[in-house]
């Protein structure tokens, strides 16, 4: 009797939310990634109530992959494979925060090559990646025909970008589903810091690297809310990872330069006051990414 | 009784997975295709929405990058209007003043912007209250 009163309350709650009855609602059975508050509506003049929907900012700014690889294709530096991880090391991991580092390592790695046109094995990344996928029980968003398909649209590269971008997307959308949040996170975090290791190693220093790394600021800040917020979490993790925001902590904040409205016919948004890192604190930087990835990927 | 309960259960934790799920497919199929030259960013921003809702997301954005910026909702809203505005509260586009649904811009400085979009209360009419629920994706593409 008991669990039929559940049953009824539950049918309850979705028929009110469903007649936008709910006053205020966290993470509700019916949208996970999203939350709902009711306001008044300030541009109505019956100030009728409205319900306001806020999407999930926090995995929203995370970059992905691609986000990543676009900052270290603007630096103007040629493709090199030289620093990326190896594919042949994905069977050695044997704990869910491993793989999960790792995965987002290799997902890291696969997006940089197919950009920057590295001339490394694409499909081997991409097997480590369904290696990883498969002991970790998300199998199902990316499978042996993800693979095969991805072979087929090797030498177009639009095509093998989307496809995994495309891929990138639905792992996060499903990790979010599933409620494995501390698979996302991880995940998250190795692409964070091999998109460092790689943005810091593969170019000379100089005032766009500088900048390209020091706007990696709201990436960090985000993902350190995102794992402090796990339950169980890696303190390792978080502590890697709260180590690195101390750099970024002590950036220092740049008044804009003068501002362009226009490029070439497209809307330029005014710029903002940003974070500048200092040439010591990129070495800092730099060497704590290093040591971090080194224990990711041993 | 209690196979009947749980296959109740079930069917309700199972509703909005689906749901979400057919948002991303739905985003990818038809909205996709609008970035145009600009390749998707590989992140998913989707929620469902009844008419009247406001949503609104912050994302950031990358100096050096040229950016299209997509509001998509499905064949059930009509109507759907999209701001963008700056940290400071600056409106930057105006999708009912601009006359699109999207936006191309670049950004002078790595920043965060504020996407607010407006479903109309007013909408065609449909059989059902669930049938009036419809999914709102925001799409980056960068070039």
């Amino acid at each position: 009797m008991k669990a039929v009163k559940i049953l009824a309350v539950g049918a309850v709650a979705i028929g009110l939310y469903a007649c936008g009855g709910e006053k205020e609602e966290e993470s509700s059975s019916k949208q996970k990634n999203v939350k709902k508050t009711v306001e008044k509506d300030s541009s109505d003049t019956q100030q009728a109530e409205v319900n306001r929907v806020e999407f999930d900012e926090l995995f929203a700014n995370v970059p992905s992959p691609f986000i990543v690889a676009k900052q270290i294709e603007s630096l103007d530096i040629s493709g090199d494979g030289q620093f990326l991880h190896d594919y042949n090391k994905s069977s050695e991991y044997d704990t869910e925060q491993k793989m999960a580092l790792n995965l987002g390592i290799y997902a890291t790695d696969l997006t940089y090559s197919n950009l920057m046109q590295t001339g490394s094995n694409e499909i081997e990344f991409l097997a480590a990646i369904l290696y990883l996928t498969d002991h970790l029980g998300v199998s199902s968003v990316l499978d042996q025909d993800t693979k095969l398909k991805f072979e087929d649209s090797l030498g177009d590269k639009d095509k093998s970008l989307q496809i995994i971008n495309d891929t990138y997307a639905d792992l996060e959308g499903y990790l979010r589903e599933e409620r494995r949040e501390n698979i996302l996170a991880y995940m998250m975090a190795g692409g964070l810091i091999e998109g460092l290791y790689l943005g810091t190693n593969l170019a000379d220093v100089n005032e766009d690297l500088l900048q390209m790394i020091s706007d990696q600021h709201h990436g960090v800040k985000t993902l350190v809310e995102i794992v402090s917020g796990l339950k169980n979490v890696d303190e390792h993790i978080l502590n890697d990872l709260k180590g690195i925001q101390e750099i970024y902590d002590a950036m220092e904040t740049v008044e804009p330069e003068a501002e362009e409205t226009e490029e070439e016919g497209t809307v330029v948004i005014g710029a903002k006051p940003s974070k500048r890192m200092s040439q010591e604190q990129f070495v800092q930087l730099k060497e704590r990414v290093a040591k971090i990835r080194s224990t990711y990927t041993e | 009784m209690k196979t009947l309960l749980k296959i109740s259960l079930l069917l309700l934790m199972f509703l909005p997975l689906q749901s979400e799920a057919q948002c991303r497919g739905y985003a990818k199929r038809k909205c996709r295709p609008n970035l145009g030259e600009y390749t998707h960013d590989g992140k998913m921003n989707v929620a469902q929405l009844f008419p009247g809702d406001k949503a609104e997301i912050l994302l950031t954005f990358y100096k050096g990058q040229s950016y299209r910026l997509l509001v998509c909702t499905d064949e059930t809203f009509e109507g759907t209007e999209f701001t963008v505005y700056d940290t400071d509260k600056n409106k930057v586009f105006d999708s009912t003043k601009d006359g699109h649904d999207k936006f191309d811009f670049k950004v002078a400085s790595t920043q965060q912007l504020v996407v607010e979009i407006k479903i109309p209360q007013e909408q065609k009419e449909t059989s059902s209250e669930f049938e009036m629920t419809g999914c709102v994706a925001v799409m980056v593409g960068i070039k």
